[in-house]
């Protein structure tokens, strides 16, 4: 079975008793795609859904690599909750600084491949030149479409986000994915998405929308309890200016985050631009009315 | 001060394959991967000239890789044709009665189509695109709800070498209007609606708004009779799918094509700007499906696999369609959503 996290969060809330009603002992293997998955989730997935039993390929690649790039092979790599693991064959990724060097160990950059491979987009429709420069302009020699990660002292690949949603909080800068898979660590959380907004001060204030699990209230207290689990897991340079309720989160019909719309929304400001991807749009009043 | 990502969050659990699976996978273990990968950096010819001879190719290449950056080209001088690799291929052997896709609708129906069925389904529409005079290398629209005749006219088109663009049904007509003026498409192929969460998204008439203003080369509509809500029948355009059938046979050859031809068109929409149309072409996509659905599924031929992503997503190109059925693999399909008409839906499905 190979599907997103977005949907196991999205089972995860609604609750184990509905596959636990049913036999899953068919079950061989277990996949994921879409969006860097949170470890919390990926646990869910792993005990609920694979009985322990199933490993579980967290898959990174997107619509312009037209396949998988960067993933376990399910029976070699040994896997870890959160994380895509290793290239795929014929793929030479690294993760580099502006320059395009590659950054050490356990610190965040751009997420480059520096080798055509079979399956690779040709070109942008009509457009040429915007292929070229859209995906092999801004580091020399170098394909990149816009993830940041890093890699850990084995070498596997952890996905921190967009490079364009990277926070900058006092001088530090944060991928949003950390603070998300903290804050769907702790029990009360279904799912989160995490943006900043412009601080005279800190240069970002880090805004977070949580969805709860069913049947956890949303009561002011929590919202304390969650900075503080967040300065806890991550470190006080993390800690959460805001954090805003809500019932669901923007999304496209893919279930992608529409994070562009909250940074307008946390900013205070009116959402602008192309909105005819999101799922539902009763959401936008909602979401501004959330404020702590 | 250093503009790097910090990181705090450090996972330390580890969890290895099973004895169990690994003994039966094709890469079994990291000392196989890192040889492997090693190779396919270092000599990339020799890795993908030995993967890419296990797909059926008409014209063997003459070089492996041609490249200019940021422009390359795959398998210079090789004819293949995609469609004939996910469905002809498999119909020597025994897996010409096997499952190709199991399909699994939201109101609860179920059809399994094998590969010998879906070869003649796919036969049979391409000649409907070849008695509406589309032709190679023409560009059409597919905006299908998720059933297998979604795949049908994917499979058709690039038997044929025409070049298709599917655009998910869950998006807007101006989102149609947008892909067919940015890829001059010559035909739409839609359906009257389709089922999500009880109620029937008319897929149609999300078509005819997106249509009529005109100044678009969109001279043909062929409409799959799904949810059997009342539609528009635009007089000169529009067809419906099974009235084309009665007038064709399932005799239809796959088209030799260049290992560079291109195969589909999908847009992504981006945070900014309009929507960019990626470009993929046959050999090369081709082989990146199928060998990831080998190594990293490590599809078996016992498996029945299921892909919970929409064909409008390179997903569900990928991993719906092309990379399973090039391995002749059984591909499960459900039309709808995960909590109708509970929560419990998809795990009903197994």
């Amino acid at each position: 079975m190979y599907t997103a996290p977005t949907a196991i969060r999205a089972f995860i809330k609604w609750g184990d008793e509905w596959p636990k009603k049913y036999d899953l002992s068919s079950l061989r293997l277990l996949g994921t795609v879409g969006e860097p998955i949170n470890p919390e989730a990926w646990m869910w997935y792993h005990k609920v859904i694979g009985g322990g039993r199933c490993p579980i390929v967290d898959t990174w690649w997107q619509t312009e690599t037209g396949g998988h790039m960067i993933t376990p092979l399910p029976g070699a790599t040994p896997t870890k909750p959160g994380t895509a693991t290793l290239p795929f064959f014929g793929v030479d990724a690294a993760v580099v600084d502006d320059n395009g060097k590659e950054v050490p160990a356990n610190v965040g950059g751009k997420l480059v491949i520096r080798k055509p491979w079979p399956s690779m987009l040709r070109s942008i429709w009509g457009d040429k030149a915007r292929y070229k420069k859209t995906y092999w302009s801004e580091l020399k020699g170098m394909y990149f479409a816009g993830d940041g990660a890093r890699r850990d002292k084995d070498g596997y690949f952890w996905i921190v986000g967009r490079i364009d949603d990277v926070l900058n909080v006092a001088g530090h800068r944060l991928g949003t994915a950390e603070v998300e898979s903290a804050l769907v660590s702790h029990a009360s959380v279904a799912e989160a998405a995490v943006v900043g907004r412009p601080d005279e001060l800190k240069g970002q204030g880090v805004v977070c929308f949580v969805t709860l699990k069913q049947g956890v209230e949303a009561r002011q207290e929590l919202r304390e309890e969650l900075k503080k689990h967040v300065r806890t897991v991550i470190g006080p340079v993390a800690t959460p200016d805001e954090i805003r309720f809500t019932e669901v989160l923007p999304k496209t019909r893919s279930g992608k985050i529409m994070r562009r719309l909250l940074k307008e929304i946390a900013a205070g400001k009116a959402v602008s631009g192309d909105t005819t991807t999101l799922e539902d749009f009763s959401i936008l009043a909602k979401l501004s009315a959330s404020q702590e | 001060m250093s503009n790097n990502i910090e990181s705090h969050l450090i996972e330390n659990r580890v969890f290895k394959p099973s004895k169990e699976f690994s003994k039966k996978a094709r890469i079994q273990s990291m000392a196989e991967y890192k040889k492997l990968w090693e190779e396919s950096i270092k000599k990339p010819d020799k890795f993908w000239a030995r993967e890419a001879a296990e797909l059926k190719w008409n014209k063997k290449w003459s070089k492996v890789l041609e490249w200019k950056e940021p422009f390359a080209k795959w398998f210079v001088g090789g004819k293949l044709n995609v469609s004939e690799n996910c469905l002809d291929r498999h119909l020597d052997g025994p897996h010409k009665n096997k499952a190709a896709i199991i399909f699994e609708g939201e109101p609860g129906e179920r059809r399994v189509i094998t590969y010998q069925q879906l070869h003649r389904d796919v036969c049979r529409f391409a000649n409907v695109l070849k008695r509406n005079k589309i032709k190679k290398g023409d560009r059409v629209i597919i905006y299908m709800p998720m059933i297998p005749e979604a795949a049908v006219a994917m499979l058709a088109c690039a038997r044929l070498g025409i070049v298709h663009s599917v655009v998910f049904g869950g998006f807007s007509a101006e989102s149609i209007k947008d892909r067919v003026h940015d890829s001059g498409a010559v035909a739409v192929i839609t359906a009257d609606g389709g089922y999500r969460r009880g109620a029937i998204v008319p897929l149609k008439a999300n078509v005819d708004a997106a249509l009529k203003d005109g100044g678009h080369p969109v001279k043909r509509v062929i409409v799959f009779r799904r949810a059997g809500n009342e539609v528009h029948i635009e007089e000169g355009r529009d067809v419906w799918w099974h009235r084309e059938l009665e007038y064709v046979d399932a005799n239809c050859p796959a088209v030799e094509l260049d290992s560079e031809h291109p195969l589909f068109i999908l847009y992504t929409s981006g945070s900014t700007g309009k929507p960019k149309g990626i470009l993929h072409t046959t050999g090369g996509y081709l082989l990146g499906a199928y060998t990831t659905c080998k190594y990293v599924f490590d599809l078996r031929d016992e498996d029945v696999y299921w892909c919970t992503a929409d064909v409008g997503w390179v997903t569900g190109h990928s991993y719906v369609v092309y990379g399973p059925l090039a391995m002749g693999g059984t591909s499960l399909m459900y039309e709808g959503a995960p909590n109708w008409p509970d929560n419990g839906r998809f795990w009903k499905i197994f």
